[in-house]
């Protein structure tokens, strides 16, 4: 008996001292820390409604009126895109890399996959799987971008795909309102791009059987499968680990015989691709009441892509926990959208996310630091007990007296 | 060419500002990422400051008192806002680029949320009528009609911030003592510590006056470029940070760059109005002049940064958090 | 005579380590003090607590038989103690002004009055006979000269007692003389020094006493009229050193590294910090590049890893030429590397030892199968190397890399590079930072790998070093090699001219190390044996 419970305390402690189980309790505590912020504000402001509100909140998907079931399709038909920007931002953070520019790579993502999607009729039955390739394409290519200018002339990324972001979004816009594209893919009383050909949705897959109208396709399974494949590169291949150890040192890398600056590129176009990806999912999705998704031809970056920053960084950047942080993140997101029906403003939603990212930046330093803190505490009472007397004796005044 | 200047001062002059917000902070040894969202906040706190202040008519008669009332509480909403950053960065050491993010996320959620909670209608934009605070002086007017155009009739006593902000900024960081120990801190945390500089301190003073500046650049891009504020200053916040990385952490450098990105975007806005542009395009037809000049002031300044940052001058120690041994 | 400084029964713990443990010091008037200790005796921890940077477990601390308490180091400051830091503490894009004012500027409102400030150091400069370019930016200066800053930042302060940190390593020897004047000449000055080195000829050469400690501990206090050389290194190391190390002589095989003619441009100053350089290195010696720090043996060893590019020239490595190939190509063609700086190249830090101990193996068979990493190999690779080298770490292969002590850190460097039995073996200041039982444990290593017919070209700063293990000196001096001789024919002095470019040689490159040529004298000696 007691050797199965020393067993136990054993295999405890190995989970209790790994990082993936610090990053865990690190991100639970700051979620805890967002919701309490998210609903102390909701009290303030409008304490009648509070209690209907903060049930609301914690409802999330269930608040769904065609219920929870659906609500589940819901939020994961909504989380899919994010997933791809999570991914990618997070696989770029694994390398060392701060990919900001999802945005732009998701956008050149949309703007391909739908050139492919409307005019490529002629593909016939490849016409879904050449948009795809052509979305990830365009998304490498603007990712690379920003890896070339840090690999060559050490212009930092986060600057560099910004600027990437502007020029991709100014650029798609701009083509699709040229005179070549303008008749072909615009609709011009909406100034919306056209819907792409039925050939060349994604398919619903069985979810349209499982969650009716909830706009649930298979871009969500290619979502999970893509997140495994990203943690399997990651950690068991020479590949990612040689990607991995440029991020963890770069003239470390160098020295071991990598080569860091192809490694930069790579990492960055591979992260663009995964937003290119979830760009051109999103636009081929045959949801929205069966009628197809369009991109509004308007000059502001889509959100999508930013979205995935804060993912990434609830995760600790594991594509595993994207899939889960996303998903959280569109269930409290449901709910701040069914929150307005009570009067509350749903950017509530929005304080909290960021108050859970502010709050994970360091609850990760302070679950990783709880054995220190303790020892910390200890001595600080011991000091504190001890000091009194001792610092006495060197006080030069009580010298001289 | 008088319009395309007056337009382009109203890019420079927030982009000036905003990137020697970043520059104090750099300079003490923290990456402020954040800049965007303290310009958000900044913009927020003086336009709802503005807007509620015209509802009732306060200060009607001195408008340039206003603004000024304005543009301190922009500040102080920026510098309230960077403590969070400050925390974050120094006391805790946490990684300052996520911080940063985070501060964003929660500036940009915040302005609509605050605007959308207390203002009619749930309306996210915070109108403002920045007619009151043009200058409109016509006192140049007969002997130098363009000048006069520039900088007293269009020009908003945001200008002229801008400029003593920039004297005032290459004064404190050359010419005096609290200069010289903030980039210490920046360089070499360690030797100003074992000088007896507290670099807590320093480091702290730096992400605040950021914020201050941050939030004054807010105030400053959103009064002239619009009539309300959406809760976004569209990203200027990380074009600043990309001035201060191409003018090197140094202040006159970082206002030439800041000229040179204003004008390449006030030339995207108002291309329109010079002749000889038009009758290009019109020579033209088939090619996509507007995207061209959108795109220009991005291209142009990646050009320009991966010129100029090999030899980059950044501060040694920014963005490593410092930590006091021995105690 | 009067005890101007005096430390009782000083205790400071770490986390698993005391550093100091009852340490009693005092410091006389007017005297120079020397504080000699192996690397991690506790030198450095009482001096910061004398300067203000840790406060003591326990302890008290008097001036002038007063007790007084320093909390960090404006309080030390302002009791007068100074220090010159082993790592210089200057902000490097400032100007020497700057640098010596900083913290205690003088100004008006605010405003640095610089003007004020340079004449007042101006004068300091003429009253101790210390000469530095005030303008100068500290990063375009000279060591020797950002030293001299150092002191005068301490003179600028009125500081009576002054601490130099191991202030020798890094200079020549006629440099070195040079300080050791300066620093008598303070003391006639009525300043009081204390002396952190573990150099005995120094101590022997301008200090009135000796304080040497060992694992935390004093082991006694000596004058240093009374004591000698032997005495001092038995108490600094608890047994008799031996002062050369045995080795049999060198048998020269083929030659494993050619340079010829390589030249390395510095991008900063545009100079050819490597200038037309020329060598060969055979099996079975152990060439040593020797040098000030700063006169190019860094960039020719990072231009030989291939960490930077060279302008001009070649490498060839066992008959390849390998100027142009990758990093990849030279670790897995037959060299091995340890680096200059453990924490910057040669360690990922952040990740465990057994991964660092695999870092230039994992992509290679059997740690890795169609691209995959096997993890049960790494694992063996690594316990093999952690027992053979004894590198110390509380959780085995799966520590943290970070949180091994430097000198285990650097075992984990020597054990990797020693286990890829490349056919060249280049190790750039291999001992930095180790206690002596672990350098006397790298040289008999190092020793071991040319007698198995290996080829190793070490670069050194340490003139120790350089005359302990080597077969054959090469001197560095401005980026050129000015010497080319075989240890047993030289003097530590006369390297010391080449070393301070006072004498220069015209060096062939092929005549000393070439075997068996009737008419060079010195290799009959050599290789006959």
């Amino acid at each position: 008996m007691s050797n199965f419970n020393s067993k136990i305390k054993a295999y405890w402690k190995k989970i209790h001292k790994s990082d993936g189980f610090s990053a865990l309790t690190g991100a639970l505590l700051a979620i805890a820390i967002g919701l309490l912020v998210g609903m102390v504000l909701m009290i303030i402001i409008n304490p009648e409604n509070s209690m209907q509100g903060i049930g609301r909140l914690l409802k999330g998907m269930f608040n769904n009126p065609r219920g929870g079931w659906i609500g589940l399709g819901q939020m994961l038909y909504r989380a899919t895109p994010i997933i791809f920007t999570g991914l990618a931002v997070a696989f770029a953070f694994k390398t060392g890399l701060f990919n900001i520019g999802a945005t732009g790579q998701y956008t050149v993502g949309i703007f391909a996959a739908l050139l492919v999607g409307v005019l490529g009729d002629k593909l016939g039955a490849f016409q879904w799987i050449v948009a795809v390739l052509a979305g990830m394409g365009a998304g490498f290519i603007w990712g690379a971008i920003p890896g070339i200018f840090k690999a060559r002339y050490n212009v930092h990324e986060v600057i560099t795909s910004i600027m990437f972001n502007y020029i991709g979004m100014y650029l798609v816009n701009g083509l699709l309102n040229s005179n070549s594209l303008k008749t072909l893919v615009v609709d011009g009383s909406t100034n919306r791009t056209v819907k792409i050909d039925q050939t060349a949705r994604t398919s619903y897959g069985f979810f349209n059987d499982l969650f009716p109208n909830s706009g649930l396709d298979i871009s969500i399974l290619i979502a999970i499968g893509t997140a495994i494949l990203m943690y399997f590169i990651l950690n068991k291949t020479v590949f990612g680990r040689e990607l991995k150890s440029v991020g963890l040192n770069r003239d470390a890398a160098k020295y071991a015989g990598v080569n860091e600056k192809r490694s930069i590129v790579l990492s960055m176009a591979i992260s663009g691709m995964l937003a290119g990806l979830g760009g051109a999912l999103f636009i081929l999705a045959p949801s929205v009441y069966n009628l197809g998704t369009v991109y509004p031809i308007e000059n502001v970056l889509l959100n999508p892509g930013f979205d995935g920053i804060p993912v990434a960084l609830l995760a600790s950047s594991n594509p595993i926990g994207v899939i889960f942080s996303t998903t959280f993140v569109s269930y409290i997101k449901l709910a701040g959208n069914s929150m307005q029906g009570v009067g509350f403003v749903a950017e509530i939603v929005e304080i909290i996310i960021a108050v859970i990212i502010y709050f994970s930046a360091f609850s990760l330093i302070m679950t990783q630091n709880i054995g220190n803190i303790k020892v910390f505490i200890k001595k600080f009472k011991k000091k504190k007990q001890k000091e009194k007397p001792e610092f006495k004796g060197i006080d030069p005044k009580a010298g001289e007296k | 060419m008088a319009f395309f200047i007056s337009q382009s001062l109203y890019f420079i002059i927030p982009l000036l500002i905003v990137a020697l917000a970043g520059m104090f902070s750099e300079k003490s040894g923290t990456v402020n990422i954040a800049l965007e969202g303290l310009m958000v906040m900044g913009a927020f706190c003086g336009t709802f400051f503005i807007n509620k202040m015209q509802a009732v008519g306060f200060l009607e008669n001195a408008p340039q008192f206003l603004l000024i009332i304005a543009l301190l509480l922009a500040g102080i909403g920026g510098a309230l806002f960077s403590s969070l950053l400050g925390f974050l960065a120094i006391n805790m050491r946490a990684n300052q680029v996520i911080g940063g993010t985070a501060i964003n996320l929660l500036a940009g959620a915040l302005a609509v949320f605050l605007a959308r909670q207390f203002q009619e209608n749930h309306a996210v934009q915070i109108s403002y009528n920045k007619e009151a605070f043009r200058f409109k002086s016509d006192f140049l007017a007969d002997v130098f009609p363009n000048l006069n155009y520039i900088f007293f009739n269009q020009a908003y006593l945001t200008l002229y911030i801008g400029i003593i902000i920039l004297i005032i900024s290459t004064i404190v960081i050359y010419k005096t003592r609290f200069g010289s120990r903030l980039s210490a801190c920046g360089e070499h945390p360690e030797a100003a510590q074992s000088v007896g500089i507290n670099v807590y301190r320093y480091r702290w003073i730096g992400v605040l006056f950021s914020g201050f500046l941050g939030g004054i650049g807010g105030l400053v891009y959103a009064l002239p470029i619009s009539v309300s504020f959406e809760g976004t200053v569209g990203g200027y916040g990380f074009l600043a940070l990309a001035v201060l990385i191409f003018g090197q952490w140094k202040p006159l450098r970082v206002f030439l760059a800041a000229i040179f990105f204003g004008l390449f975007k006030a030339l995207s806005v108002t291309f329109f109005a010079f002749d000889w542009i038009n009758n290009i395009i019109e020579l033209l037809p088939n090619v996509p002049f507007g995207t061209i000049f959108r795109i220009l002031p991005y291209i142009a300044t990646m050009v320009v940064l991966a010129i100029s940052s090999k030899s980059s001058k950044a501060p040694k120690a920014s963005g490593i958090p410092f930590d006091f041994k021995g105690r | 005579m009067q005890k101007i400084i005096e430390m009782r029964d000083i205790c400071k713990q770490f986390p698993g380590i005391l550093a100091n443990n009852h340490v009693n010091f005092d410091l006389r008037k007017g005297e120079i003090h020397a504080l000699l200790g192996e690397n991690g005796a506790g030198k450095s921890t009482l001096m910061s607590i004398l300067f203000g940077i840790y406060l003591p477990t326990s302890g008290q601390i008097l001036k002038n038989g007063e007790p007084i308490e320093i909390n960090s180091p404006n309080d030390a400051n302002n009791y007068g103690i100074g220090m010159v830091h082993q790592h210089f503490k200057l902000v490097e894009v400032f100007t020497i002004l700057d640098n010596i004012i900083m913290g205690v500027e003088p100004n008006k409102f605010g405003f640095v009055k610089r003007n004020q400030a340079k004449k007042e150091i101006e004068d300091l400069c003429k009253q101790y006979d210390l000469s530095v370019d005030l303008n100068s930016i500290v990063q375009d200066v000279s060591v020797n000269m950002q030293q001299r800053t150092e002191i005068l930042k301490m003179l600028y302060r009125h500081n009576d007692i002054l601490i130099f940190d191991e202030p020798t390593a890094v200079l020549t020897p006629q440099e070195i003389k040079q300080l050791l004047n300066t620093m008598k000449f303070l003391t006639k000055q009525g300043k009081s020094i204390i002396f952190i080195t573990h150099k005995l000829d120094e101590i022997m050469e301008v200090c009135d006493r000796v304080t040497v400690l060992r694992r935390g501990n004093v082991i006694g206090t000596v004058e240093t009229k009374n004591t000698t050389k032997e005495d001092l290194s038995r108490m600094m190391v608890g047994r008799d050193v031996i002062f050369n190390i045995e080795k049999k002589p060198a048998k020269l095989g083929d030659i494993i590294l050619e340079v010829n003619d390589l030249t390395v441009v510095s991008e900063r100053t545009k100079k050819n910090v490597v200038d037309h350089v020329s060598f060969r290195v055979r099996e079975g010696e152990i060439v040593c590049i020797a040098g000030v720090d700063g006169n190019g043996q860094s960039e020719l060893g990072q231009a030989l890893s291939g960490l930077i590019k060279t302008n001009s020239g070649e490498i060839i490595l066992k008959g390849v030429d390998v100027t142009h190939k990758s990093i990849r190509f030279r670790n897995d063609n037959g060299m091995s590397n340890v680096p200059e700086d453990r924490h910057k190249h040669g360690l990922i830090l952040a990740d465990t030892l057994g991964n660092n101990l695999a870092l230039k193996k994992y992509h290679l068979k059997p740690f890795q199968n169609h691209g995959l990493i096997k993890t049960k190999p790494i694992y063996d690779l690594a316990k093999k190397l952690i027992e053979n080298f004894d590198i110390r770490s509380g959780e085995g292969f799966k520590a943290r890399m970070g949180a091994l002590s430097g000198g285990n850190q650097q075992k984990a460097i020597i054990a990797r590079e020693i286990d890829k039995d490349s056919s060249l073996f280049l190790s750039i200041q291999t001992v930095r930072g180790l206690d002596v039982g672990a350098v006397e444990f790298a040289h008999n290593k190092i020793i071991e790998e040319r007698d198995k017919g290996k080829a190793v070209l070490l670069i050194s700063f340490e003139l120790d070093e350089v005359m302990d293990v080597s077969d054959r000196i090469l001197v560095m001096y401005e980026g050129k090699i000015v010497k080319n001789v075989l240890a047993k024919d030289i003097t530590v002095e006369e390297l010391g001219l080449y070393m301070a470019g006072v004498k220069k040689d015209t060096v062939f490159p092929d005549k000393i190390s070439q075997p068996y040529t009737p008419n060079e004298e010195t290799q009959e000696e050599m290789t006959n044996e």
